[in-house]
Order: C-alpha cells, then structure tokens, then sequence
C-alpha cells in the first residue's frame, strides 16, 4: 500500500519536473526567437518609440512617487541611528550607497515590472485570445517583429533611464529627511555621497541592472501574454502571473548581480 | 484550386480531424457545416497555416503548404482573405488603420493611395465616415463589416469566412450573407465560409461540404439539402437530435 503510494507520488514529482523544463525550454526558445529577430528589416524604430513613451508615461509618475517615500524611510532610520553613535558625517554616503546600488534599481524594478509586465501580458494576451494574434499572421506580419521586439527593446533602453530618474529622487528624499527633520547640513551629506561612492557605485546599478531588468521584465510578460488560453479568465491570470515572476526572478537575479557587480 | 488530402489533427491525445479530404473548387463559394467543436475553425487554421498539423497535405494552387517555412507560408498567405468569427480587429488602431494594415507593410503603395484604397473597400461593404473610429465603438456588424474590408483590400485570391453571421440579427444577417455574395461575384475569389447557420448556408452556397466525425460528408447543393438522403447531413439541418 504505501510503497504503491510512494511509486505514485514519486510519478507526479516526475512528471511536474517534466512539465516545468518544458515551460523552461519553450521560454527559452521563445526569448531566443526575439533576439534573432531584433535585426529584422521589418522591424519599424517608430514602434519601439512608441513603446518607449508609452512605457515612460507610465513609470515615470509611480517611480517617483515609489522612491521618494523609499529615499525618505531610508533617511529616516540611518540618520536616526547614526547621529546617536556620532556618524552623522556618513550620512550621505550611506544613503547614496544604498539607493545606486540597490534601492533605485530594485524598486524601478519593481514599478515596471507591476505597471508595464502586467500591461503587456494583458495587452497580448487579449490580443492572443481574441485572434489578433492570428489575423497578424494571416495578413504575413510576423506578431514577434510586429509586436514583441518593440517592447522587448524599449524595456531595455528605459529601464536605466528609470533607474538614472529612480536614484535620483531617492537621494534627494534622503537629503530632504536629513536636513529637514535632523537639521543636517545639506553640503555635507553631498559631500559624504561624493566621497564615499566610486563610480562603479553610479554606473553599475544603471548599465548593468538596468538592460538586465528590463530584459528580464519583457521576456516573462510577453511568453506569459503569448501563452494566455482561456478567455477573459486566462487574462487575468496572465497578469498576476506575469508580476508574480518578473518579481521573483527580478529578486533572485538582483542578489546575484550585485554579488558579481559590487 | 485547394485540395485537402488525408489530413490528421490532433490536439493531446484528442482526435479533431481524421482522414479528412476535400477539394475546394476555384472561384465557387462553397460552405463548410458542422456541429460546433468539430474543428471547423481549426480547419481554416491549418489552410492559412497558422497551425501545423498530423498527417496529409494541403494544396492551395500549385503549393503544397505541408512542409513550408514560415516565410515560404507568409507568401501564400498573402493570397488569402480571413474574416475571423471574433471579426479580430486591432483594438490600438483605427478602422483605417485596421483595414489598411496588410498595405502598409507588404507593398510600395503611398499613403494617399492606400487611404484611397481603404475608403474604396469601405464604401464596398457599406461603411463611410468610420475611418478614424476605433473598433471599441463599432457594433457587432460593423466589426464584421470592417473585418470584411480589411479581408479584401489586397484583392485576395482566396476569402475565408469564419461563421459570418453568427451571433447577428436576421436582417443584418441576410445584408451579410448578401455581401458575401456581392463581394465574391466581383472579386471571383474562391470563397469558404463556414458555417451553422441555416440561412448563411442556403443563402451563400453553391457547394456543401459537412465535416462529421472528423471527416468529410459530400452533401447536396443549397436547392436539396434540407431533404438530404444522407442521415446525418439530414439530421444536421433540420437540427435533429438523432
Ligand atoms: N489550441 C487548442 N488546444 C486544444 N484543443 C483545441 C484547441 N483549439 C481547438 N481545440 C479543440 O478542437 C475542437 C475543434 O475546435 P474548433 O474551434 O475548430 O471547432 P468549430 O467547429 O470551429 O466549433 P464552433 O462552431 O463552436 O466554432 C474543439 O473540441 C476544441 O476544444
Ligand atoms: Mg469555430
């Protein structure tokens, strides 16, 4: 009886791990067929700046909003902490630290990946369900060139613009905490920033993150979109689906890289 | 002028179409009936070769489609005309823009030309002054209609009509059905419509094919068929439960 039991749910395991490299292989050949086809000559530059406003427009207000409050929770509790133990002079430099290298990439991250993944699994999931998808095929356009490549793309050529925008207004908020609430001396937490973080400090969470997460982000909501089924439900699902990854991976992916990078 | 031969398609371990043959004359219209979920739309599918299938050939003209390449298939696909039943139109882009799309991206013509070409077809299927609409506030049959135009307007060899007039009032209906027929006299086009429809069946056909089983039933014309000798064609049409 209970060998049998074993046998089965060591059936089920097998199978579920089948099913999952599945899903894993056909992302990946999903992911490889839009790079192979970012050289396309029917690819349109119009549609990838299209994108990339619409992209823009949307992230923008929230990003600002996301890391003013982060910038200035942040602030709140390092000032509070430090000028206890005399290290308010740091100050600025923690700060700076803390936002270039991951608060502003990460929460950049995490605006994108909630506002433009969910829009894009939506927008091509609906598209897929109601047969746009099909009749794109049917009149000879190509849906990855048509379609794909263009977010694809704008979400690597926004994200570090997002992040340049993101590190800025979190610093900043900082800098408002800590002159405001702590009667800090504003020339001195710049001048601590400017001391304390190298160059690979500023770029690295922009050059490197940035593509990344925006690679990341467009890749997972458009294989999730390409593969809604069901109806208005499987939208839905797609969307929450879409976020649920990109967030997850975004996370693990962003350990590893600040690892390797800093 | 389409030949279907032995054609197998399955989905998992689901048999939709089973040693399917039919042969679609050129320039007739002719009709395909069936009970919903027989793989009538699936069907019209693997024509344009939006999906691979099992076993068989199709012929479309000279070209067997069978092994093609997605680019070799973009080709034929270009000498066809699909109207989906969801009517499929771009909700980002006008009707304009819906209706002149295949123009803008697969020949030279300028702007002024295919905006000209557009109106044309439009005023072709009845519709004037929605060049700038969106679909989001067109009615159904207005949906259909542009769905229509944008079939037509690269003058296609082949016009496929998935279930036209389902879900249509029975005016708006029989002013489809009439379109159908308008468009083909004029254009010459080989035309499938697919249907379930008594009226679109009657009114559109001058051939009848019946997919039953995964496997095609010859039928009698539009002037017999409702006293079809063939039970099943019979039992369909006059919507027995056998
Ligand atoms: N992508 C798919 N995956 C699995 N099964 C599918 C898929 N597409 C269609 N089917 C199944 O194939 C069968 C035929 O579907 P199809 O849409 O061709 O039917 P139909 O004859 O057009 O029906 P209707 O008249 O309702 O439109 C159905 O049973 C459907 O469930
Ligand atoms: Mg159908």
């Amino acid at each position: 009886m209970i060998i049998k039991k074993f046998e089965h749910s060591f059936e089920d395991f097998g199978q579920d791990i089948i099913k999952k490299l599945n899903i894993l292989g056909e992302y990946l050949i999903f992911t490889y067929e839009i790079i192979r086809h970012i050289f396309s000559r029917k690819l349109k530059l119009k549609h990838v700046f299209s994108q990339m406003t619409k992209i823009g427009v949307n992230s923008f207000p929230i990003t600002a909003v996301t890391l003013l409050f982060v910038g200035m929770v942040f602030s709140n509790q390092v000032t509070h902490e430090f000028t206890k133990i005399g290290a308010g002079k740091i100050i600025g430099g923690i700060v700076g630290f803390a936002i270039w290298r991951e608060l502003g990439p990460l929460f950049a991250g995490v605006v994108v990946a909630a506002r433009v993944g969910a829009a894009i699994s939506t927008e091509i999931g609906a598209m897929k369900v109601t047969e746009q998808i099909d009749a794109l095929r049917s009149m000879a356009i190509n849906p990855i060139v048509f379609l794909y490549v263009p977010r694809f793309l704008s979400l690597i050529f926004m994200m570090p613009l997002l992040i340049i925008f993101a590190n800025f207004i979190g610093f900043i908020a900082g800098l408002g905490i800590y002159t405001t609430l702590y009667n800090g001396n504003p020339v001195a937490y710049i001048a601590s920033a400017a001391n304390m973080l190298t160059p690979l400090d500023i770029y690295g969470g922009v050059l490197y993150k940035g593509p990344i997460f925006g690679f990341i982000i467009g890749s997972f909501s458009l294989y999730i979109g390409s593969k809604t089924g069901n109806g208005a439900v499987g939208i839905g699902r797609s969307a929450t689906m879409s976020v649920v990854s990109c967030l997850i991976v975004l996370f693990i992916v962003n350990f590893f890289l600040s690892y390797l990078i800093f | 002028m389409i030949k279907i031969k032995s054609l197998i398609k399955t989905y998992g371990d689901q048999t939709i179409l089973k040693d399917l043959n039919i042969k679609i004359p050129k320039g007739k219209k002719t009709t395909i009936i069936g009970q919903s979920g027989c793989g009538k739309s699936t069907l019209l599918r693997l024509i344009l070769g939006l999906e691979k299938f099992d076993e068989g050939e199709i012929w479309v003209g000279k070209d067997c489609i069978t092994h093609l390449s997605e680019d070799d298939l973009n080709k034929v696909r270009l000498q066809f005309g699909m109207v989906f039943q969801s009517a499929a139109l771009f909700d980002s882009m006008t009707v304009g823009e819906n209706v002149g799309l295949v123009l803008k991206e697969h020949t030279d013509m300028t702007r002024e030309e295919i905006k000209e070409r557009v109106i044309e077809k439009l005023g072709l299927v009845g519709l004037n002054d929605i060049y700038d609409a969106y679909p989001a506030n067109l009615s159904g049959g207005m949906k259909k209609r542009v769905a229509f135009a944008r079939a037509i307007v690269n003058n296609p060899k082949v016009l496929l009509f998935d279930e036209p007039t389902t879900g249509l009032d029975p005016v708006t209906s029989t002013r489809v059905e009439n379109l159908i027929n308008k468009l083909t006299k004029k254009t010459n086009a080989t035309t499938i419509v697919v249907t379930h429809q008594i009226s679109t069946i009657l009114n559109v056909s001058e051939n009848i094919v019946m997919i039953h089983d995964g496997e095609a039933i010859k039928t009698e014309g539009p002037d017999k068929i409702l006293k079809s000798k063939n039970k099943m064609v019979y039992n369909f049409v006059n919507g027995l439960i056998k």
